[in-house]
């Protein structure tokens, strides 16, 4: 297929762009295959680059024969297009609508892309199931790196190496993992270098109504206890959720079959509540009523608060049992990809510090959320604009960041970057030039083969020049566990986010400039002292052959 | 441990250093008045506690028995508005209970041992002197500090910064002995050609006799801010020639505008009630080219109920559920984005319209001074500064007569009296939502917004007794809180301060951009988490900052006498040293 066959007006002059807290720009719009871009031909003038996969729905109005698209972004921002001309607009609207719902993975714009900077360490070759295994090897003995996936026949979502205990024969897993949803079979998450305690995670399991057993999953995961200690099973269901998922075959782990394990069970909810919440929640945000009394009201039936806190909550809780209680612990709600993930993730920001440095947040985000099989294709299809019918989408993946934001603020000076980081993370999962999040799974990945055909997000953001914009200059590494609070009142909502286009931040950016500013100085004049405490040194050294003669 | 943090805010917060001490640490001046032995307090968040109680002319001070580590409760006096004493059945026949109220969000429970109703009075007496005929502390605290806190505002210096007088406006001291409006400061910036005759009539014509007068004046345009009382027009709409020509003469001293605005604090159904009641708002027909704006604010006891829901809402115990709701249902931070909106406005009219504005609510002394206040914290960045809020406050609070004695009930045991009313903690609250939005415009940190509404309960400076100026004579009596402020000024300094000299601040007004001041209103919750102190690093870096300053100029001075000693040049190691 060609783009210029959707594109039946590549061009059109006098096109008034109207963005929040900007002036109007006017200018000429082109459409590419994966831009709209505004140009104005006047100098300093900033033009539009809008990516199609940005787009989550667009609105077209008409004055007369002028007519207006609004504009509205995954990103949450809204922007308005004033074209002249009726049929102008029709055709740039449908050529937009089109271009941005395209189904193809293939012809997405992180193939077309080619850099403008010289790739120096290349982001798809930076954070390799081998080396993690490596790191893990010099602590412990207890774990092997299986290639029982390797061709992705076992479980389809996971990647093709996996951690698992070293008793464990492939056959074994094998059979645990048609014992799981989607042949998600335990495998090590996290390994907690204070106590050697685990954190696993998989699917539910198949028990279905006639309570299946599987020696198989019930030995693996007994593998991970130490004798004579019991570990836990965190579900991310309620009670009644994971009964009723027995009818249709999953279920949980029984207590009879499972006698070394407490089983948890906590409230994430579901992908589609989550998609409805964040719509909700959205639209409160844009209220442009003039009345807007009741705000708190409406942010609080939008639940997406509640649904912060309540996975946070259970963070916490998985990050207690390890931490405070030495424990080891298996974590997994139905599909065991996103609840799960947020809860591995988040533990192990909570207890590991090198997860809030920039590289180790990265590496985190690799191994827990695409590597382990989270569907951001699906997921992130559509945002909070989406007026279709919902699919599989569901802001999990910002949910989990909008928990770190929530961490961060509490503990400013424990994180190497900045909110910056965390924004660009949930922009570039929605839409990007970068070939990171495409695709659902490794599988996938490794057959559109991403790492040769596109260009890996971490290879852009490590560059020490883009990298400066994400650090956080009241770092200080911290070394212990950060505990949360999860308290309604320590919870605020994710201006950074969500109030983002209808706020202009400048006097938030001078503040940050002036930190940012102090910081430095305060760098420089400790360089100096040093020099000069050098000069002098220096100076007495050449002075003492004088006083001594 | 986390509630003995709580009260480093609650007194000077010296105070808590020394509670490891074993008897209570008192301020110079405080005598003891009773130490009761074996008092259970029973803490809403971690049930009993068994210790020793301290009462004092100033605080009551609770230690429990245990050795380390003990528990302190460390109150002052002043914040408590109500003292019960009730009868306990869970704990034994024998014990009777004392209910404290506070006006801070927080309530402790105590309980005694013996039936002791000693312990009730004593309490009462030193809780509410006023009703007790006796003095309030500020009378008997003998802490000297370096700085007199007392000589920050002086009118005459702070209407000359503002380029007064002028040829339409004079510094006036017809209100010297305060004859013509007795809440009002002794010396007034009034049109510079109004005779006193005249002026008594516009002030007979104005409520308490609050005639309009200049609070603050535009460099360059001349526009002024003017505020007053309601004119007393009365259901027969009478009208004051005098007052609509003293108008006129506002109007004429400005030439950027052909227009004057009158802003009415009030919801213009109340000010029509008002009007029944001899008070009323300006007819535009009668008064020529003013334009009449109602800014739509509830009055004082709204305020009140609003700010007592919300205590309940975030104390003892949060819903977790419904927090949010329950914070709406209070309206607190509606009527909070009501006040900075109007101040918007006026800001909005003096800096892009360049026209003259009269602010006026009913009397003139609460709505008035909220808004007069933030419009020229939004418009002037010296009132941004330390030491300008404090005069800002000195001169639009404490000069023009807001309340403080009936508002904040000070020494008075009547809790129910319905003068009272929280609105300069809420003033307070709106220059917080103001500093979040601009972090770098204030010069002034949280800390000092929270010391300031600690210790307009406290009693224990005499900046904020008394109703007016007139009333307070207590200059030489007792020591101002700017004194303790101004004599460690870094605690209270905002590492981020940018001085934005021309920069007229317009906070978003919107209740989106609103937030509950968690850090004040919940600071005694046991679950707000112990936040990184982020600015506690930032000022240990200023800190760091000016020595390593000092040391970079001592080892320059250094170098260079070595230098001059050693004839042997030895330049060509230095510059190579730049990198680490």
């Amino acid at each position: 297929m060609e783009f210029a066959e959707l594109i039946k007006t590549p061009r059109v002059d006098g096109v008034v762009l109207h963005r929040p807290f900007m002036p109007t720009v006017e200018g000429t719009l082109c459409l590419t295959g994966h831009h709209i871009i505004l140009s104005s031909r006047q100098d300093n003038t900033e033009e539009l680059w809008l990516l199609h996969t940005n787009i989550d729905s667009i609105e077209k109005r008409f004055m007369g024969s002028l007519g207006t698209i609004i504009v509205k972004c995954k990103d949450l921002r809204v922007i308005q297009l004033d074209i002249p001309g009726m049929e102008e607009c029709l055709n740039i609207a449908s050529s937009i609508e089109a271009l941005s719902t395209l189904d193809s993975v293939s012809l997405m714009y992180p193939f077309f892309y080619r850099p403008l900077f010289e790739v120096i360490e290349d982001g798809w070759q930076l954070f390799m199931p081998e080396e993690a295994f490596r790191d893990l090897e010099s602590m412990t003995d207890e774990w092997r790196l299986s290639e029982v996936n390797k061709d992705f026949s076992v479980c389809p979502s996971y990647p093709s190496l996996l951690t698992v205990p070293k008793d464990i024969d492939d056959d074994s897993l094998c059979k645990a993992a048609s014992f799981r949803h989607g042949g998600r079979f335990p495998v090590l998450s996290y390994y907690h270098k204070k106590n050697g305690m685990v954190m696993m995670r998989a699917a539910q399991p198949l028990t279905g109504t006639n309570g299946r057993r599987c020696k198989e999953d019930e030995k693996l995961i007994n593998a991970t206890l130490c004798a004579g200690k019991r570990g836990y099973i965190i579900d991310t269901r309620t009670i009644a959720v994971a009964q009723q998922a027995k009818a249709r075959g999953g279920g949980f782990e029984q207590e009879a079959n499972y006698p070394q394990w407490r089983r948890i069970h906590k409230a994430i909810e579901r992908s589609n509540v989550l998609q409805e919440s964040l719509i909700k929640l959205v639209e409160a945000c844009n209220d442009q009523s003039h009345s807007m009394d009741r705000w708190l009201s409406k942010l609080e039936a939008s639940n997406w608060q509640s649904h912060v806190k309540e996975i946070l909550t259970t963070a916490c809780l998985a990050a207690q049992c390890i931490d405070r209680e030495g424990a080891s612990v298996l974590v997994h709600g139905t599909e065991g990809t996103d609840s799960t993930l947020q809860v591995t993730s988040l533990a192990q920001i909570i207890l590991d510090p090198a997860c809030r440095t920039i590289r180790g947040f990265e590496a985190l985000i690799e191994r827990e959320w695409l590597q382990a099989g989270h569907p951001f294709q699906q997921r992130c299809a559509q945002s909070a604009y989406s007026n279709g019918k919902p699919r599989s989408e569901a802001p999990a993946f910002l949910l989990f960041l909008d928990c770190v934001w929530q961490i961060l603020r509490q503990f400013p000076c424990s994180f190497q970057f900045s909110e910056n980081f965390l924004i660009m993370l949930f922009e570039h999962a929605y839409a990007s030039q970068f070939g990171t999040f495409l695709g659902n799974r490794v599988a996938e990945r490794v057959k559109l083969q991403l790492s040769q055909k596109t260009v890996s997000l971490w290879s852009w953001v490590n560059r020490p020049q883009e990298l400066e914009r994400f650090l956080n200059p009241l770092y200080e590494p911290n070394n212990l566990v950060i505990w949360p609070s999860v308290a309604p009142q320590s919870l605020l909502l994710w201006e950074g986010i969500f109030l983002r286009w209808n706020r202009s931040t400048r006097c938030l950016d001078e503040a940050y400039q002036e930190m940012v500013h102090i910081i430095e100085y305060n760098k420089e004049l400790q360089n100096k002292v040093n020099s000069l405490r050098r000069q002098l040194a220096q100076l007495e050294t050449e002075d003492s052959p004088l006083q001594t003669p | 441990m986390r509630r003995v943090r709580g009260h480093s805010f609650a007194a000077l917060r010296e105070g808590n250093k020394q509670a490891q001490m074993e008897e209570a640490p008192r301020v110079p001046g405080e005598t003891i008045k009773a130490i009761v032995k074996d008092v259970m307090y029973i803490c809403p968040f971690s049930g009993v506690v068994r210790g020793t109680l301290t009462i004092t002319d100033y605080k009551l001070y609770f230690k429990s028995l245990t050795r380390d580590s003990p528990f302190v409760l460390d109150v002052n006096l002043g914040v408590v508005s109500r003292l019960e004493s009730i009868a306990v059945q869970s704990h034994g026949d024998n014990t009777q209970g004392l209910e404290i109220d506070l006006r801070n969000p927080r309530f402790a429970y105590k309980k005694e041992g013996q039936s002791n109703l000693e312990v009730f009075e004593i309490l009462s007496k030193y809780a509410f002197p006023l009703s007790h005929n006796l003095p309030l502390f500020a009378f008997k605290y003998r802490e000297t500090f370096p700085e007199d806190g007392w000589k920050i505002y002086d009118p005459i210096s702070e209407y000359k910064r503002q380029g007064l007088p002028n040829e339409s406006w004079i510094i006036s001291k017809m209100n010297s002995s305060y004859e013509v409006c007795e809440t009002y400061p002794a010396l007034l910036v009034l049109p510079s050609n109004v005779t006193e005759d005249e002026l008594k009539r516009v002030a007979a014509f104005r409520a308490k006799r609050r005639f309009p007068v200049l609070s603050w004046i535009h460099p360059e345009s001349q526009a002024a801010i003017v505020r007053s009382g309601q004119p007393q027009v009365g259901p027969s709409d009478r009208r004051c020639r005098e007052d609509e020509r003293y108008l006129q003469t506002i109007l004429d001293a400005n030439a950027q505008s052909h227009k004057l605005c009158i802003f009415d604090a009030r919801q213009s159904t109340v000010a029509d009630t008002n009007k029944a009641k001899d008070g009323g708002y300006e007819n535009e027909s009668f008064y020529i080219n003013v334009e009449l704006n109602f800014l739509e604010i509830p009055n004082i006891h709204v305020m009140r109920e609003s700010l007592r829901k919300l205590k309940e809402v975030v104390y003892p115990a949060i819903d977790q559920q419904h927090w949010f709701s329950s914070v709406d249902s209070t309206h607190w931070l509606e009527y909070i984005r009501l006040l900075l909106a109007g101040a918007v406005r006026i800001a909005d009219r003096i800096e892009s319209g360049k026209t003259s504005v009269v602010v006026h609510c009913s009397d003139g002394w609460d709505r008035t001074a909220q808004l007069t206040s933030l419009a020229m914290l939004m418009l002037d960045a010296h009132y941004r500064s330390l030491r300008g809020f404090q005069v800002l406050l000195e001169k639009e609070w404490l000069s023009f007569g807001h309340r403080f004695a009936s508002r904040v009930g000070h020494g008075d045991g009547n809790h129910a009296n319905s003068e009272r009313s929280p609105l300069f903690v809420q003033f307070i609250d709106c220059v917080w939502q103001m500093t979040r939005q601009f972090p770098s415009a204030f010069e002034f940190n949280e800390l000092f917004l929270v010391t300031v509404l600690d210790h307009l309960y406290s009693c224990l400076f005499g900046t904020f007794l008394y109703n007016s100026e007139q009333e307070r004579e207590v200059y030489s009596k007792t020591v101002s809180l700017w004194s303790y402020v101004n004599s460690q000024l870094e605690e209270f300094t905002n590492p981020l301060y940018v001085n934005y000299e021309h920069h007229v601040l317009y906070p978003v007004a919107s209740l989106r951009h609103l937030e509950l001041w968690v850090s004040y209103y919940v600071r005694w919750n046991p679950r707000m988490r112990p936040q990184v102190p982020v600015h506690q690093s930032l000022k240990e870096l200023l800190v760091l900052k000016s020595e390593l300053q000092k040391r970079v100029e001592e080892l320059k001075r250094d170098a260079a006498s070595s230098h001059s000693f050693s004839s042997s040049s030895e330049h060509e190691g230095m510059p190579m040293q730049t990198t680490v």
